[in-house]
């Protein structure tokens, strides 16, 4: 088996400079969009406290191989400032509203551990993918024409906009404006006129030109497109998934023992 | 020799050149296989162009906004519908709206590991949405396009609503703060219909939209 | 190879053709030049030569426009296209992938080659293009000189017969420009028809065989290359030089010349980047000055640092001898960025002009102290404040739609306006706050003759009225009618601090 990661590169220079990344790096796109796709099943099914504390004990190491953790600290703190919100406003309503069910901490907690192990699994795959690794990813799938051109511009598109977001708010700021929260509470009518129309005049224009570029590249010629390299799944990435089921078959087995009653889906 | 092909009737654009697209007489052909397809490649750059654009705006917005606060729920919302009549009178072919929205699911999905549970919610408002707008005159009809949206933003936001229901279920109380939340959207969403059929006399008079 | 005959082409709802008659012939082996005014019918003539007229943008032609004798108005665009390439202003809108490589292999595996043969084609084009150690990098990361080579490759790996190169130069510098000039030689030695259509006029002497001007659709001028040296067709026709002497060489330094803004002790660099400027420091004298330098110079940078787009590492600045932050400086002075359209908000040309305005007023109360910032748009009609200079300039809406001939597009939505009209209502809303500093980056790239002028001359009178105005650009036709003098990069060393004791007490 191939090495996946490396092998959507042209030169010898760029597979080296992505074998030298880290292992979230070099895992392939479809094995993290896997993950993702498991990870988000598998917080719908299950509700056991001790199942989604394991999934969310294997996400975040998961997470902690991009060497990232600060960032993934911060939005870990913001998930932590998110609960004691939901819980002080529960604990108001149960004052304002006695009649209530009693407030139980422990199935508080639930909600928030599925967004924590989500967070996890996505930035994972978002602060390690290229975007063109998400292009050669969407090439494989294989989807019908009229899916993939959309969706492969939009993912090419999503950079270029970015940095169209940047030259607009740097433009305003040469103006003299001040775009901030305030700002925007005081004239969003402005603001939104400020910020959006350079952009959706932008992509009007931008799909105008990539329209006749794509129709003079003889886009749509064919029924499907014939990519000229394929890129094949390593053994990590199998181990990848293999070790992502695993775990989830894990936490079945804690909700198993502690029932689905508590909460389950079924 | 003599090669024909402009609509009649159509009102002359303020910038002579700029590229005509609409009509569904437009769709694409695939000439290796000798059979005529549903989009053309031009519409389907642009509906990628604007799901692209959908979601760098809601991240403008939350980050101008300054997070999770009802302003920036509302002008995420507006910022949404807005861009969603911009496609839809842009290029007023029956299905645009349903492509846009599993576009934009798809890449949430792939990218975000995120709206698997949202996906058949949105493609039950998008073809709803579809249905009302074929009902109401079709994508000709103006206001059909604006009940359209409007359909798919109540719509979508129900079966939101019914999402967060399997994320909060062990505490069923935090249903009324996504309520919240959810209605909040909802009023933006509204108010991107004026807001948008105004920005579109814009374009019109910019000639990037065509009566 | 290429053949338009007495063709008439008119866009669907316009009431007038946008050309009218045309006729042309591209041999092979052969290149042609087809120059004129803004509007004259240069794009609609591309547009014809790669099948887009009327393909893309339908429409009604009239005449015969043939491709190697097929038809294009009978043969389909993707087929066209083998047969003549087009290399469009922008090349990174022509785009769809992320990667060098995987732009060239692109169009091939849409069109179902085997795999092995999109393979040899991409490293072919490569290597014809010496951009082989570009294939894994992102298109974004590319200068435009390379965007354009790979563009160039993504076409020619198609193996073309002709090709259509729509001003090429626009955004490219004097070097780049040479290389292409080159390319152009080596594509007419292998037997390829090209068509070359531009603004820019002095790098194909010795290049293209035949010239075309053309003039409100129709062609009015045909000869070779020498009929662009007369003064009198170029005056009328408002054509660019045919020929420029590079000024970059004879202009004498700025730096050390006036004091009127002073720079001392300048630190940064780009993120894990080498650093660009290590204590830089220098004194810059009111007048236009031209900031030259290779490409990754730091050029634009060196703008950005000055308005405070970017963050110094360090340094200070001085302005008429009192201190500025950095990022105030653009109370007293106007940055014009690259792309117009990121710069354009409003629903009029006058409205753009009039918010421009307002902020300039906001900028001199923010001087006075006060602090405001421009959060609302001004009633029509507002005047700005005269600068510290004393002499006033255009101050009025009037004023500037005069100066910069937008005055008959006041009413029109400027994201409708053309490139150059764009250019002009940038830099008039630039110069609507009578600013000391004047940045402007590249204005006056895709600008014919007579409108690159007349932004030559709003930018002396600007410097007539006492503002420094620093300009980016690669134009050497602007720079050598506009410029007093030149600040080099990279800076060399802080010497200027030692003339100047104002300077030398900051440093």
């Amino acid at each position: 088996m191939r090495a996946s990661s490396m092998n959507d590169r042209w030169t010898a220079g760029g597979a080296a400079g992505a074998r030298g990344r880290g292992l979230m790096h070099r895992l392939d796109a479809r094995t993290k969009m896997a993950v993702s796709l498991l990870g988000s099943v598998a917080v719908m099914v299950l509700s056991d406290p001790a199942a989604l504390g394991l999934l969310l004990a294997a996400s975040a190491a998961y997470a902690l191989t991009l060497g990232r953790w600060r960032m993934l600290l911060a939005c870990h703190a913001g998930i932590a400032v998110l609960m004691c919100v939901a819980f002080g406003l529960m604990h108001a309503m149960h004052l304002a509203v006695p009649r209530m069910s009693p407030l139980e901490p422990v199935r508080l907690l639930v909600p928030f551990l599925r967004l924590a192990i989500m967070l996890n699994v996505v930035l994972a795959l978002a602060l390690s993918t290229r975007v063109q690794a998400m292009l050669s990813t969407l090439k494989s799938l294989r989807l019908p024409f009229c899916v993939y051109i959309p969706t492969a511009v939009m993912v090419r598109f999503v950079p270029s906009f970015v940095a169209d977001v940047r030259q607009v708010s740097e433009t305003l700021k040469t103006r003299g404006y001040r775009v901030n929260p305030l700002f925007l509470l005081r004239h969003p009518l402005l603001s939104m006129r400020l910020l959006f129309v350079p952009l959706v005049f932008r992509a009007l224009r931008a799909a105008d030109e990539l329209g006749i570029a794509a129709e003079l590249k003889g886009l749509g010629y064919a029924d499907r497109l014939r990519p000229c390299r394929t890129v094949h799944l390593a053994r990590r990435d199998w181990a990848a998934m293999a070790g992502a089921l695993a775990l989830v078959a894990a936490g079945v087995g804690l909700q198993l023992r502690a029932g689905w009653g508590g909460g389950g889906m079924f | 020799m003599k090669t024909n092909a402009s609509r009649p009737g159509a009102p002359p654009p303020p910038v002579p050149g700029a590229p005509v697209l609409s009509p569904p007489a437009l769709s694409g052909t695939a000439p290796g296989r000798g059979r005529a397809r549903y989009w053309a490649v031009r519409e389907l750059v642009t509906v990628g162009v604007f799901a692209a654009l959908t979601k760098v705006s809601s991240l403008l917005v939350a980050l101008m906004g300054g997070g999770m606060n009802p302003l920036t729920l509302v002008l995420k919302n507006l910022v949404f519908t807005v861009l969603a009549l911009v496609l839809l009178f842009k290029l007023r072919k029956p299905g645009t709206l349903l492509l846009f929205t599993l576009v934009n699911v798809l890449v949430s999905m792939l990218l975000m590991g995120g709206g698997f549970f949202l996906l058949p919610s949105m493609l039950a408002a998008g073809l709803a949405a579809e249905g009302i707008i074929l009902l109401l005159g079709g994508y000709r009809n103006e206001m059909a396009l604006v009940a359209g949206i409007a359909c798919y933003d109540i719509l979508f936001k129900a079966g939101s609503f019914g999402v967060s229901w399997l994320f909060v279920r062990e505490q069923p109380e935090l249903l009324w703060f996504t309520g919240v939340v959810v209605a909040i959207g909802y009023v933006g969403a509204l108010a991107g219909l004026p807001v948008g059929l105004r920005f579109l006399r814009e374009l019109r008079h910019a000639g990037i939209v065509h009566e | 190879m290429l053949r338009l005959t007495d063709v008439t082409y008119t866009y669907p709802h316009a009431t007038e053709p946008a050309v009218r008659g045309l006729s042309l012939r591209v041999r092979p082996g052969e290149a042609v030049l087809c120059t004129g005014p803004s509007g004259c019918g240069k794009s609609t003539l591309v547009r014809l030569a790669n099948g887009l007229c009327p393909h893309y943008y339908r429409g009604r032609l009239e005449g015969s426009v043939t491709v190697d004798g097929r038809r294009t108005a009978e043969t389909p665009l993707h087929e066209l296209a083998r047969l003549a390439g087009t290399l469009f202003q922008d090349p990174e809108n022509q785009f769809f992938a992320l990667t060098v490589g995987d732009e060239i292999a692109f169009a091939h595996e849409w069109r179902g080659s085997e795999p092995a043969r999109t393979l040899a084609a991409v490293q072919e084009a490569a290597r014809r293009f010496g951009i082989g150690h570009l294939l894994d990098q992102s298109i974004h990361d590319l200068s435009e000189g390379q965007k354009q080579k790979v563009a160039l490759a993504s076409i020619l790996s198609l193996g073309p017969r002709a090709v259509v190169l729509d001003e090429p130069t626009a955004n490219l510098d004097p070097e780049a420009t040479l290389a292409l000039a080159e390319e152009i030689r080596a594509l007419k030695a292998a037997g390829m028809a090209v068509l070359v259509v531009d603004h820019r006029l002095y790098w194909l002497e010795g290049v293209v065989d035949r010239v075309v001007v053309m003039a409100e659709g129709r062609i009015v001028e045909e000869g070779d290359f020498s009929i662009l040296h007369d003064d009198a067709l170029r005056q009328a026709r408002g054509l660019r030089a045919a020929r420029v002497a590079d000024p970059r060489t004879a202009l004498p330094e700025a730096s050390g010349r006036g004091d009127a803004l002073c720079v001392a002790d300048l630190r940064y660099a780009h993120k894990h980047g080498p650093e660009l400027f290590h204590g830089a420091s220098f004194l810059l004298p009111r007048g236009v000055i031209g900031v030259l330098g290779d490409n990754g110079a730091g050029k634009t940078t060196l703008a950005r640092l000055l308005t405070g787009l970017h963050r110094m590492h360090s340094g200070r600045l001085h302005l008429h001898g009192v201190p500025v932050r950095p990022d105030r400086l653009l109370r007293h002075g106007s940055i014009v960025l690259q792309n117009t359209d990121h710069q354009l908000h409003m629903k009029s040309v006058r409205e753009e002009i009039a918010a421009s305005i307002a902020a300039g007023a906001a900028g001199a109360a923010g001087r006075a102290g006060n602090g405001t910032r421009p959060d609302s748009r001004p009633a029509t009609g507002q005047t700005c404040q005269t600068g510290q200079t004393g002499q006033t300039g255009p101050s009025t809406e009037d004023d500037l739609l005069r100066l910069f001939n937008l005055a008959h597009l006041a009413d029109r939505h400027p994201q409708s306006l053309s490139g150059g009209e764009k250019q002009r209502l940038v830099i008039a809303c630039g110069m609507a706050k009578q600013p000391e500093v004047l940045i402007l980056d590249e204005p006056t790239s895709g600008l014919d003759g007579h409108n690159m002028r007349l932004v030559a001359d709003a930018v002396r009178a600007a410097a007539a009225r006492g503002a420094v105005v620093l300009l980016v650009s690669h134009d050497l036709e602007l720079l050598s009618i506009t410029c007093d003098a030149a600040l080099r990069l990279p800076l060399r060393c802080p010497h200027t601090t030692k003339e100047n004791p104002q300077c030398s007490t900051i440093s």
